[in-house]
């Protein structure tokens, strides 16, 4: 499983396990695909345990909350990850965040 | 170009550089334009300046000009007020760097140190929180202190993911070129159909880096067919534009050479041209081309622009002169002058032959080199201004260290003077200009007492007449005192008590050596050297002072000089058999004479009635004790006039126009009065060239003399 999905409280968390990156992505999309059709309200999108990411899997991941802010509440969890954080650094990035 | 040669052309360079700053800030000084209209100028003087030092290793002048520049960065961006104290530094800034300059050229010339420790404390006190620094002197040149802000635009191709590339492996690599300022990335993801393997990310990017433009772009160069990477050039670049040599190659090229866009950019924009015009659509310039494609900013094109215009003849007014070694236009001027002699000795033999094609050919040859004659000498001409414009500083300095006000007046800065003549010049007007602050006009306190402004007025004027350029150099300040003039000359053995003395010549007594009336002796003048230096170099270059001065109201010096001092227009004349040449320019008029004609016949006085006029007359045969063999059938005189004054030179013959080049006196006649200079005519004789002024001089006082 690359993604798993699980009920916390109100909110489903997306989890991302080890890898995120252009080997997977499309795998990811078509697993979270059935979930985003139903237009889930509350959505955490922890990157915890994410091992290696690159700038596919950021993008994935982008595309996902825009797409999940549209129609409730979305957040990226575990950002600070120091694979992701490294990343999110050489972007000067970071995610939409419409739950705060 | 040996290194010698080099720094020569670093030293001539920088001389020019701080001439134009010193101007500049002058002008802005006086009010006459606003600093916004000079600052570019300035700052880009001293930029300069700093970057050719720091090339030979000046380490000093780089330490210190950085400074100035700082500075003027900062006014030049608003961020400091170009008050008038901090104007002020800037002009004793520009006078140390001159110093520094001059210790260049003679490594014995000492540098006032402590002077420029002074100034530099001064200009970081101008600096806002202390930020400016002294610079430790480098060895490496620096062009400028950060490296430049470049700005990239990064459009990532869809497939670029599914190629392999990882945009943030790029992002990584450019940061070991530099410091990464800012990024924005932006995504454009489809409303449908996103797909994850398509990468739909936009990335904008501020890089501080040294980098050239070509190592930027070869850092994308794996994603230059499936992205679109705009990478634009720091605006430092336009200053690097600038100081590029001035070459007459494509505007892509000098684009190229700066390193504004790259061969790839140019090539695509080349392209896009050459499809245009296979299509028969409007064309694109290149330069607007690589704007439109983003590969540098308009501004940028502009420079460039301005750069490539220079090849087209459109030079900036610092740009549009050749420097040709003097020697060479010399050389130049010498050939021409024997050319002239030649041509004289042909004419001769073209008149003897009779022949009227011959003689018509011959002058259309004539005319030919007359022309040559004057193109060349004009090529020695300059415009006087720029000796008018270093007087300027003179008077600031002088006036503020007298404590006086004096505004400077210009006039007729465009008047044309022969090169020599204008160095030579410098330091006669110098004296002259230091004698008028220091002695001509009076003090605030003094001017107001006598309802004068407060402000002096110093005008300097310069204009062509009769042949000859005037240069007036006009105070309004207390005038000469003729008697007072008399009595110190009578107290210092100049003149006897009895000796009647005309106004103007008791003006003239201030040129005689050791002469000065100035109660005080200042550090400028007063110590009675000067002046007669003055008359003595305006003599050299053949010239003649005047002065009329009214008591309470000011003074004019009145200098007359030839045009040239190689090749004249002459009237040939005859003695006996010694040829003389008067100057065609003071010749007025030539007459039958017979003793009948002398009206102080009688009286033996030397003077002719000219149509009702007293003309005082000089007879040449009498003056250089020439002995004719016979007495000349009939005599004639030569009426002459030089500025207002007029007398008439009575020789045996009259021969007609020539062109005279002028050679030094043999050191045998060097001591005659009434001639300047010697000439080849065209039989192979010498002539003489007459001294007019003299000659009128003498004739006048020999008449005067006579008559009381």
């Amino acid at each position: 499983m690359t993604v798993s999905i699980s009920q916390t409280a109100d909110f489903q968390v997306f989890g991302f396990s080890k890898d995120l990156t252009i080997f997977n992505v499309h795998d990811c999309l078509e697993q979270l695909q059935p979930v985003l059709e139903k237009k889930p309200e509350k959505v955490l999108l922890d990157l915890s345990e994410i091992e290696d990411i690159d700038t596919a899997g950021l993008q994935l991941v982008w595309w996902l909350v825009l797409q999940l802010q549209q129609q409730g509440m979305a957040k990226v969890t575990g950002a600070d990850n120091g694979v992701v954080q490294r990343l999110l650094d050489i972007y000067q990035f970071e995610f939409p965040d419409n739950l705060e | 170009m040996d290194m010698e040669q080099a720094k020569q052309l670093f030293i001539d360079e920088a001389r020019e550089l701080l001439e134009s700053m010193e101007q500049c800030l002058l002008e802005v000084e006086s009010g006459e334009v606003s600093i916004g209209d000079h600052i570019d100028a300035v700052f880009r003087a001293a930029h300069t300046i700093k970057g050719s030092a720091g090339l030979f290793g000046f380490d000093d002048i780089v330490a210190f000009t950085h400074n100035v520049e700082t500075v003027l960065d900062k006014v030049r961006d608003h961020k400091l007020d170009l008050t008038p104290d901090l104007l002020s530094l800037l002009l004793d800034c520009q006078s140390h760097m001159g110093q520094l300059v001059q210790a260049v050229v003679d490594t014995q010339a000492e540098v006032d140190k402590e002077t420029g420790s002074a100034l530099l404390q001064q200009l970081l006190a101008f600096l806002q929180g202390g930020t400016a620094v002294v610079v430790q002197p480098s060895t490496e040149p620096t062009a400028s202190s950060l490296p430049g802000l470049w700005r990239l635009k990064v459009n990532y191709g869809a497939d670029v993911f599914k190629d392999g590339m990882d945009p943030s492996s790029q992002l990584m690599y450019l940061q070991k070129l530099g410091q990464v300022a800012a990024i924005q990335l932006r995504a454009d993801f489809p409303s449908e159909g996103f797909d994850p393997e398509n990468c739909y990310l936009e990335m904008d990017l501020q890089l501080q880096s040294a980098a050239s433009k070509q190592e930027l772009e070869d850092v994308f160069e794996f994603i230059q067919d499936s992205s679109e990477v705009v990478i634009q050039p720091p605006a430092e670049m336009k200053d690097k534009l600038q100081q590029l040599p001035v070459v007459d190659q494509p505007i892509g090229q000098v684009l190229l050479d700066a390193g504004a866009v790259t061969e790839k950019e140019l090539e695509k924009a080349l392209q896009s041209q050459t499809r245009d015009i296979r299509q028969d659509k409007a064309t694109v310039a290149v330069g607007q081309m690589l704007v439109q494609q983003g590969s540098l900013d308009a501004g940028l094109l502009d420079a460039a622009l301005n750069k490539q215009k220079n090849t087209d003849h459109k030079r900036p007014a610092e740009l549009q002169f050749l420097k040709v070694e003097a020697r060479k236009l010399d050389q130049l001027i010498n050939l021409i002058g024997e050319l002239v002699t030649a041509g004289a000795a042909n004419q001769l033999l073209v008149q003897a032959q009779e022949d009227e094609k011959m003689t018509e050919s011959f002058g259309v040859m004539t005319a030919l080199i007359e022309q040559i004659r004057d193109g060349t000498l004009g090529l020695r001409m300059v415009q006087i201004g720029d000796s008018f414009s270093r007087l300027k500083r003179v008077v600031r300095d002088v006036s503020k260290e007298l404590g006086k006000e004096i505004h400077l007046e210009i006039q007729g800065a465009e008047t044309e003077l022969d090169k020599s003549m204008v160095e030579k010049l410098s330091d006669p007007l110098m004296h002259i200009v230091r004698n008028a602050l220091d002695h001509g006009i009076e003090n605030k306190e003094m001017r107001l007492y006598k309802g004068k402004p407060a402000q002096g007025l110093l005008r300097l004027n310069a204009y062509h007449e009769a042949g000859a350029v005037v240069l007036e150099i006009q105070d309004d300040g207390q005038g000469l005192d003729a008697a007072k003039l008399r009595q110190k000359a009578i107290e210092k053995g100049l003149i006897s008590a009895e000796q009647q003395l005309s106004e103007e010549d008791c003006f003239k007594l201030i040129f005689a050596a050791g002469f000065s009336t100035a109660s005080a002796v200042t550090n400028l003048s007063g110590r009675g050297v000067g002046m007669d230096v003055v008359k003595r170099n305006l003599e050299e270059l053949r010239g003649q002072i005047f002065i009329e001065s009214e008591l309470g109201k000011g003074t004019l010096f009145r200098i007359r000089l030839p045009l040239t001092l190689a090749i004249i227009d002459g009237f040939e004349v005859s003695v006996t058999d010694t040829h003389f040449v008067v100057p065609l320019n003071m010749v007025q008029e030539c007459i039958e004479f017979s003793a009948e004609d002398q009206a102080g016949q009688a009286e033996k006085r030397d003077y002719f009635n000219l149509r009702g006029e007293v003309l005082p007359f000089v007879r040449l045969s009498e003056l250089f004790r020439l002995q004719s063999s016979e007495t000349a059938l009939r005599e004639n005189i030569v009426v002459v006039q030089y500025g207002t004054q007029r007398a008439g030179l009575i020789v045996d013959a009259l021969h007609g126009e020539l062109q005279a080049v002028i050679k030094p006196l043999h050191a045998v006649v060097k001591s005659a009065k009434g001639l300047s200079g010697s000439t080849i005519l065209g039989s192979g004789d010498v002539g003489f060239i007459l001294d007019v002024p003299q000659l009128i001089d003498f004739a006048i006082q020999n008449e005067s003399c006579v008559a009381s």
